[in-house]
């Protein structure tokens, strides 16, 4: 329901999502949901996913829109005359499948390679459309996903009546600026994450190109960060007054503790294995922890190109016994790993939030994380370190290990850090930012 | 006058589980019996009992002139006594016939000869009690895990009471021409080695069935003047592989028991030839030359050497690791523990590891349970650990308690 104060009542937007409850390949889900579901007290909501089914949550002011239950209902004829003009699908080369945000034991997806080739949305696209009963997210068909997406839902927006459109990531920026064109409604989007996070700061390839025009139009964008934002300013060449930072935040859990059977202390990376989430840093400040404090064990959760070779490192140094790696590992496990861990170490190269890290803090680790991460800053408390300085993070993860008292405090703080943030204070920063930059009332 | 010696491997290990951080030290359950039985069950359907049927019936027919040698690691004894004695039973017939010989080998088909002169005398002396008990004889000929040999383990053999031992014929290795006569180790002039005739031995273990293998089709006709035409300068081709060749690794739909069949007769029909086991052909035959292997060779990999166990550095790694634990296990006299460390010990689990690329790449990865030579590392891994813990707990416990056995 709209509350009677909302500043944007009466008002509706049209939000472009991807990944979905029950549809989760990482964070992007949670953080989607969260945002929506918290909107949803303040505005109403129109929300077009890939993918819904009788698990999608249901949200009180919310109408959400499956393509695939379009694929399922639309007859060919309704079909046809919906779309009513011709329109080009290219596809892309050069793609790595989009890789998930905040993805805990998320498995890494494959490279995809396709070649360039047009094809025209006819009576064909139905088959188009059919992509999307598939339950994979992503993956080969993921450039021919994208322009049927971006289609069917400049189709749809006709029938529905909104105010502001809200976009959640690259792959459904295309999209967004499509319905602008269209119907020349203000343009936000919601960066969970940036190629150059995932790449590297001077990739040019073609997700950089659908982010960076989609900027350009934009009138609002939501970073994840102040990282992020700052991000946006060097490496997409935008202004920091259109760019407004939008944390985001973490349900309320309560977790118990428990003891492992393993000897000694349990430090924790949880995330995928790739050059993003700074493997050697981990591995080289590991080595650094164990030399002076060999009651250590660094529990590796999660999988990826990386881990080969940081498995083949402690071998090599034949200090395999510091380590375990537990390979792919569920969402729910997350909890239960967090639960027994006594130090939660994020040293990612580029991180625009770092959502682990509240559940790591939510579960009673304390957290030592890469400066250059958004998470850093909603816990100041949290010990940080540029993530190269594996120096600096040693000395970290040894004070910790040493120190109870010193780590119970961090605890605390970091705890009372979080309790600050939510989804309700994030959603009505949203909504506030639209009505007073858009003119929305 | 040659004779053809006919050896074959009988293995199944115990796969282990997805073993992995919320296991350790919660329970002991490495292995995983569900997929063991069903793989147990299935080669025993394709392979163990056809085979053994189809020998059986060849050794009736051909009244004591047709003859082979099996090794059955102790990890598939006991397999088979808990799941499927009456596969044990078919062995047992097969022996009875007096027409099979049984080699020894480790208990555990394990690495123990290499990094363990102790562990392996335990394993060794542990196999033959076994094979005493449910086999009935008393193996004289050693062959050790996947061939694996050096001189060392020669000298070692002849002072446990052993007659001979049989390895993979490396050509640069071997005085004379070819494997086709019985050598004897490194200085070591009473002791007898049996080479294995890799050609031969793998047109039938590995190119039975391959269409695009110029010989393809194999048949019996063709293998018996192969053989006959090595009459002048061969006094013992042997042939060494897996039983598991016959049903398993080559269906039975290749032809592949027809062709068993078929080849004694074949062979027979030379007057010169005869079948005999590895003891016969040592004491009928003089030692011709020396086989020096200063390192180690192996029936594995085109390298015929350790690198299928021992290869990378996660291999390296699990084996020091294992290893390393021998002593402290033994230490907590805690025969539980002790067990499950050497069921550990099986040389399939670091086969599993190997990150070893093309066509034996290929051969790993068919013979692996696991998606990855990194599953297989992290789930070994797992249980040493857990072991580990178990090990230190063990520890805790005053010695006015005495010994005192996990669960």
């Amino acid at each position: 329901m709209n509350s009677p104060n909302s500043p944007v009542q009466g008002k509706s937007v049209l939000v472009l999502g991807w990944e979905f409850p029950p549809r989760m390949v990482g964070g992007l889900a949670i953080a989607t949901y969260g945002i929506v579901e918290a909107m949803s007290q303040y505005i109403k909501v129109h929300l077009i996913i890939p993918y819904k089914d009788a698990n999608t949550p249901e949200i009180e002011n919310v109408t959400i829109y499956g393509l695939n239950d379009l694929a399922l209902n639309i007859e060919e004829k309704q079909l046809t005359s919906l779309l009513k003009r011709q329109t080009v699908i290219s596809t892309f080369t050069e793609i790595h499948s989009y890789p998930a945000v905040y993805e805990t034991g998320v498995e890494i997806m494959e490279v995809v390679e396709m070649e360039i080739k047009e094809q025209k949305i006819d009576k064909s696209f139905r088959s188009h459309l059919n992509v999307f009963k598939s339950e994979e997210m992503y993956g080969k068909s993921l450039w021919e996903k994208i322009p049927v997406y971006t289609e069917i839902v400049n189709e749809i927006a006709a029938f529905i009546d909104f105010d502001v459109i809200h976009c959640h990531d690259w792959v459904t920026f295309g999209a967004g600026k499509r319905l602008k064109e269209s119907y020349g409604k203000p343009l936000c989007l919601h960066v969970h994450a940036l190629e150059t996070d995932r790449s590297h700061k001077k990739i040019k390839n073609r997700i950089y190109d659908i982010e960076q025009s989609a900027m350009e139009m934009a009138d609002l964008i939501f970073p994840v960060s102040q990282y992020t934002k700052e991000q946006i300013i060097a490496h997409y060449g935008m202004k920091g007054d259109k760019i407004t930072p939008i944390y985001n935040a973490i349900e309320e859990k309560y977790i118990e503790r428990w003891r492992h059977k393993i000897p000694g202390r349990l430090v924790t990376f949880l995330g995928r294995i790739t050059a993003q989430k700074g493997p050697q840093y981990l591995y080289d400040t590991a080595v650094k922890v164990i030399d002076a404090y060999p009651d250590v064990t660094f529990v590796i959760a999660g999988t990826g190109d990386q881990l080969m070779s940081l498995i083949a490192a402690s071998a090599d140094k034949q200090i395999s016994k510091h380590f375990i790696f537990t390979g792919f590992i569920t969402r729910n496990d997350v909890d239960a790993l967090l639960a027994t861990s006594d130090i939660y170490f994020m040293p990612s190269v580029s991180e625009p939030f770092g959502l682990t890290a509240l559940e790591a803090t939510r579960a009673g680790v304390p957290c030592v994380l890469s400066k250059q991460s958004g998470a850093s800053e909603v816990l100041p408390s949290a010990l940080v370190a540029d993530h190269w300085d594996t120096d600096l993070f040693a000395a970290h993860i040894l004070k910790l290990l040493s120190d109870e008292p010193f780590r119970q405090q961090v605890i605390q703080q970091n705890q009372e850090e979080m309790n600050r943030i939510s989804w309700m204070a994030s959603a009505a920063k949203i909504v506030s930012t639209y009505s007073i930059a858009l003119s929305l009332d | 006058m040659p004779s053809i010696c006919f050896y074959f491997q009988v293995h199944q290990p115990y796969r282990l589980n997805e073993y992995g951080f919320f296991d350790i030290g919660e329970h002991q359950n490495y292995f995983n019996t569900s997929l063991n039985v069903e793989i147990l069950n299935q080669v025993a359907e394709k392979c163990y009992l056809p085979a053994n049927e189809t020998f059986f019936q060849l050794i009736k027919k051909y009244d004591g002139d047709f003859k082979i040698a099996l090794s059955l690691s102790g990890v598939l004894l006991e397999q088979l006594e808990a799941w499927r004695p009456d596969v044990l039973y078919s062995f047992r017939k097969l022996v009875d016939t007096g027409c099979v010989e049984i080699l020894a080998e480790t208990y555990y088909h394990s690495l123990a000869s290499v990094y363990s002169p102790e562990e392996f005398i335990y394993q060794v002396e542990k196999h033959e009690r076994a094979v005493l008990k449910l086999l009935g004889v008393q193996p004289k000929v050693f062959r050790n895990t996947e061939l694996i040999y050096n001189n060392a383990l020669a000298k070692a053999l002849q002072e446990m009471g052993y007659k001979g031992v049989l390895a993979e014929g490396v050509p640069k290795l071997m005085s004379t021409d070819s494997p086709n006569f019985v050598l004897h180790p490194f200085e070591q002039y009473d002791f007898s080695v049996l080479l294995k005739n890799y050609q031969l031995s793998d047109d039938i273990a590995f190119r039975f069935s391959k269409m695009d293998w110029e010989e393809y089709p194999l048949t019996a006709d063709k293998f018996a003047d192969w053989l006959h035409r090595l009459a002048g300068n061969s006094e013992t081709i042997n042939l060494f592989m897996d039983y598991e060749t016959f049903g398993e690794h080559q269906w039975e739909e290749t032809g592949i028991f027809n062709f068993l069949n078929f080849l004694p007769e074949k062979v027979l029909s030379h007057p010169d030839y005869s079948f005999k086991t590895p003891s016969e052909i040592i004491d009928t035959y003089p030692l011709r030359g020396e086989y020096h292997v200063p390192h180690i060779s192996s029936w594995a990999d085109t390298e015929r050497d350790l690198s299928a166990w021992a290869g990378n550095s996660i291999q390296k790694e699990a084996l020091r690791r294992y290893f390393d634990l021998g002593e402290v296990v033994k230490d907590t006299g805690d025969l539980f523990l002790v067990e499950a460390w050497r069921k550990l010990s099986t040389s399939d689990h670091f086969y599993y590891m190997s990150t070893k690329t093309s066509s034996d790449g290929e051969v790993h990865a068919y013979f692996s349970p696991y998606k990855s030579p990194i599953e297989a590392y992290n789930y070994f891994i797992a249980a040493l650990t857990d072991l580990e813990c178990r090990i230190e707990r063990t520890k805790l416990i005053l010695p006015s308690e005495g010994v005192v056995f996990n669960e």
